[in-house]
């Protein structure tokens, strides 16, 4: 036993004044919600790098469009199924249209309608969502009315509404919307039944804390991250229905080249032509894959027990 | 119990006469044209046209026809097809369309349910492992790209790999392979996609803390505890998952060219054939709701928790 | 009277990693457990009670690891075990534990023999109506009546005390030698609580266990300790028999344990309570972990951490006030009270 500092034993085993403040010195947390969020998801390699595709491909295709030598209406009698080639980089289709820009100006629809649609889910279902978690009488009817709705086959549902209404991209857009906002509503539903029914918001509450704050603190986190994971799961979701519906004829009008569209197209030359089918499939299939993982990547990275 | 299950029903009953309802206000909105054949529109006059119409009751009083709808409908009719095959009755021709459809989407299910569970499994004893990786990814695949386009591709390669039919006939077995197995893909994925989240769901609970401290081996707390309590859940979903696909993959009838129901509903739209498409919607509607009840009742029976009726709200 | 020692961990260190951080949970913990004694372990939340006596059965989480010491148990170090397999040789067998919250500990989907009886079938090799007979039997022994019905009966129709009993039947069914026991009663009523104890007491008698009660309830530890431990930011600052501790209490975080019973309060006057909180244990820390909170620092403890003084064979504490250069000190008032109030010793 030496002693440290040269202090004599009678120093050193002397008593020392009581000090209330520095029994109370813990050191915080630093935890930050949102720096565990965007640290957490930002470790996950592959979601950043899909987000990243994802981003720039859609950035490109709008791109594409608009430089895109030749015009997606255009046809060109004589250069009818030519395969990929220097003129026209993804070939031509049955008719001789470019599939360059046929192509890009599809996924351009697509990510339109998905927008569309998505922005408007939100909207709805946010507003919807609360009113239903906030006034207890609203619960009931509301209930019923997701009972029902949840039980009408989607595609049916979409088939029948673009059959009474003319085809056309808002016709699409609307019944797309009109049941989409659900899921929304039902998960912002839920956050509001938990915020009023936690203890930590009784004790907030009972704490003072203004309503303001524990909305931003308790309530926009999980808002925040229901609303990005729903989007983000909306979005493939709109795709494929559209494209099934215009590959059965019933979406966006013939004329307007959509994925689904081009995909119909192909159906009875491709085996011949692969060239008609690859494109569309592959940025399709990469435009989905990619917001559903990086959906579900957010997702992940903000559930606080992953911010180990 | 029996109280219980008698409510689920009138529950769902109501549900169903509301979207009967719904169904049948959005399809007086269905274009006119639908109601004559080619012929008729070109032939028949504006006043022929309207009178026709009158006749069938189109343009009474919305409750008026609502209530003839009702009243055709418990006596069994429910119009007869215009397009399709002129003046015959809905429902022959559904029930002529409708075997087809329920052999494969019955096949389809149950494939998906073993294989998907299967997966489920698998992937939940080995998290984060090689085969749980490939499954999540098989289930991203699924679930993210527009089902289209796999339902393409098998359509495409598999059929030329393997020498297998690009269309379906009734009656030659293999050409009912491919579409069987391209319908069972989104219920595998689904079905290991549930599977797996409840069993995971399980594992973080305290009993199976316990029962590791009981000391009992890994893998009998997987598959006695776990697996056992994951599938209670999981029995909510089968029936109502069944009966939709029963009515058939109407993506699949049509690249297949399964002369099934959903090919029989695409028709019926493109040829505008409105009572056809009516009847075609409702069944569809029926099937969806009745298999959510069974799902719930079946809940009763196998978990010993549910009381009466502890169970209200949605899913 | 020469007991045996039937574990021994000596000089243990858990550590957890958290975000790419270290926390030190468990600061160098030696304990020796003798057979047949009950040793009562009390301490504040978050003093590594629990997370100390998981490290016996291998229940750390998956973030946690053993990085220094040794338990010595049936002649083995089981500080070194890695495998699942081998722990599996001990949980429920040697050493069994029962959990503080009986709501959650059963599954709900099987029936509560079954639970039982599954380990009675995995540890001791019997099956089919032999095993069936020894699970009611020890619903029997563990005081819930009509078992032979009760057995196919699921969790939720009993009551939280009737499930805590059925974990204790679970827990003791194959005859382990060691039985922890963490927070048994906390989650129960009063009433329910002197019942349990008394179960588990009962049991021990005629099973020859040694238990050990992790507790932050020192009317528990009066109740049913032979030996008590008392625990503080990953460190056990003393440890004696419970008249020792209660009577001739030697360190100044167990005078403030003591102090803040309710029972020695004084009408119209606060209640005693130590002021502060525990240290953050993502830091390293120096001197005594106990100082910035005791009335009775030295200098020396913001220093240095002492050592353990003996204060008789079967009594130690670490504090240093116990080192003969320490200055002479007053017992605060309240333990005189305590000492004066029960007639203990002084």
């Amino acid at each position: 036993m030496e002693d440290v500092n040269k202090l004599t034993d009678q120093e050193l085993f002397s008593f020392v004044e009581f000090n209330a403040s520095e029994s109370e010195k813990t050191g915080s947390s630093d935890y930050s919600y949102w720096k565990s969020v965007v640290i957490t998801f930002l470790k996950n390699k592959m979601a950043v790098a899909l987000l990243i595709i994802m981003l720039s491909l859609i950035v490109f295709s709008f791109f594409a469009v608009a430089t895109a030598k030749f015009e997606y209406t255009k046809i060109f009698r004589d250069a009818k199924l030519q395969t990929p080639n220097s003129t026209y980089w993804f070939g031509t289709d049955l008719l001789g249209r470019d599939m360059w820009s046929r192509t890009w100006y599809g996924t351009t629809i697509s990510i339109k309608l998905a927008a569309v649609v998505t922005f408007f889910d939100v909207l709805i279902g946010v507003v919807i969502g609360c009113l239903w978690g906030y006034v207890r009488q609203l619960d009931r009817f509301f209930t019923e009315i997701y009972n029902i709705i949840y039980n009408i086959p989607t595609t049916i549902y979409l088939m029948l509404l673009t059959y009474i209404l003319t085809q056309g991209f808002w016709t699409l857009a609307f019944a797309l919307c009109s049941t989409g906002w659900l899921g929304m509503a039902r998960n912002v539903r839920n956050l509001v039944f938990m915020i009023r029914d936690r203890e930590y918001n009784l004790a907030s509450r009972c704490l003072g804390t203004p309503l303001p704050r524990m909305i931003l603190k308790n309530l926009v986190p999980y808002l925040v991250s229901v609303v990005i994971l729903r989007m983000a799961l909306n979005i493939p979701t709109v795709i494929s229905l559209e494209v099934t519906l215009s590959f059965l004829g019933l979406g966006l009008p013939g004329t307007v080249p959509s994925l689904g569209q081009l995909l119909a197209h192909a159906r009875t030359k491709f085996m011949d032509f692969p060239h008609l089918l690859i494109f569309p499939t592959l940025i399709v299939s990469v435009i989905t894959i990619s917001f559903y993982l990086v959906g579900n990547a957010f997702s992940d990275a903000s559930d606080p027990r992953n911010h180990v | 119990m029996l109280k219980y299950s008698l409510k689920r029903l009138l529950q769902s009953i109501l549900t169903i006469v509301i979207i009967l309802t719904v169904v049948f206000l959005l399809m007086r909105l269905l274009p006119k044209d639908g109601y004559f054949t080619d012929e008729e529109i070109m032939k028949l006059t504006e006043d022929q046209k309207y009178a026709r119409l009158q006749e069938q009751g189109l343009f009474d009083h919305p409750l008026k026809q609502l209530m003839d709808f009702y009243s055709k409908l418990f006596k069994g009719n429910l119009g007869y097809s215009i397009r399709i095959q002129k003046n015959i009755p809905v429902m022959k021709v559904i029930s002529e369309k409708a075997p087809i459809s329920i052999q494969i989407g019955l096949i389809a299910t149950l494939i998906g349910l073993v294989l998907g569970v299967l997966l489920g499994v698998m992937q939940a004893t080995n998290k984060g492992k090689i085969i749980d990786k490939l499954g999540t990814a098989y289930i991203v695949i699924v679930n993210a790209v527009p089902p289209l386009v796999y339902y393409f591709f098998i359509w495409v390669f598999l059929t030329s790999w393997f020498g297998l039919p690009m269309r379906l006939k009734i009656g030659d077995y293999k050409s009912y392979v491919l579409p069987i197995l391209a319908m069972s893909l989104t219920s595998i994925a689904s079905y290991a996609l549930w599977i797996r989240r409840y069993m995971v769901d399980e594992l973080n609970k305290d009993y199976i803390k316990l029962a590791r401290a009981k000391g009992l081996p890994y893998k009998n707390i997987m598959y006695k505890h776990v697996l056992r309590n994951a599938l209670v859940p999981m029995v909510q979903l089968i029936p109502a998952s069944l009966l939709l696909t029963i009515g058939g993959s109407i993506l699949i009838e049509s690249i297949f060219s399964v002369p099934g129901m959903g090919s029989m509903l695409i028709s019926a739209i493109q040829k505008k054939d409105n009572p056809l498409v009516q009847a075609i919607i409702l069944l569809y509607s029926i099937m969806g709701v009745f298999g959510v009840f069974l799902g719930d009742i079946l809940m009763v029976f196998i978990d010993p928790r549910i009381k009466l009726d502890t169970k209200g709200g949605s899913r | 009277m020469e007991r045996n020692k039937i574990l021994s961990a000596k000089d243990i260190e858990i550590t957890f990693s958290l975000r790419g951080r270290k926390l030190t949970a468990i600061r160098k913990c030696s304990l020796d457990l003798y057979e047949g004694e009950t040793l009562a372990i009390v301490g504040e939340s978050g003093s590594g009670k629990s997370v100390f006596t998981k490290s016996f059965i291998g229940m750390l989480d998956n973030n946690g690891s053993i990085t220094g010491g040794s338990i010595e148990f049936e002649g083995v170090d089981i500080a070194n075990y890695k495998k699942e397999s081998q722990w599996l040789d001990i949980r429920g067998k040697k050493i069994a534990m029962v959990f503080q919250d009986p709501m959650t500990s059963l599954n709900p989907l099987k029936i509560i023999g079954e639970q039982i009886r599954e380990v009675i079938e995995l540890h001791q090799g019997i099956k089919g109506e032999e095993s069936k007979r020894m699970a009611i039997e020890m619903l029997d022994k563990v005081g819930i009546l009509d078992p032979e019905r009760r057995y196919k009966q699921y969790p939720h129709e009993f009551s939280g005390g009737m499930r805590q009993r059925v974990v204790i039947a679970i827990a003791a069914a194959c005859f382990p030698k060691i039985l922890i026991c963490d927070e048994p009663t906390t989650a129960l009523d009063v009433t329910i609580q002197a019942q349990i104890l008394d179960l588990i007491k009962n049991l021990q008698k005629e099973m020859g266990m040694t238990v050990i009660y992790i507790t932050h309830d020192l009317g528990v530890v009066a109740n049913v300790a032979d030996r008590v431990a008392v625990m503080y930011a990953g460190e056990i600052v003393e440890v004696g028999t419970a008249e020792e501790i209660f009577y001739d209490a030697r360190h100044p975080y167990t005078w403030a344990l003591l102090s803040s019973l309710p029972q020695l309060g004084i009408k119209g006057e606060p209640l005693a309570t130590i002021e502060g909180t525990p240290p953050n244990l993502y830091n390293n820390i120096e001197g005594d972990a106990f100082a910035s909170r005791n009335t009775h620092a030295l200098k020396i403890d913001f220093i240095e951490n002492p050592p353990y003084f003996d204060v008789s064979p079967t009594h130690k504490a670490k504090t240093w006030l116990l080192d003969p250069r320490a200055p002479e000190y007053e017992i605060p008032k309240t333990i005189q009270k305590l000492r004066e109030k029960t007639g203990g010793k002084s």
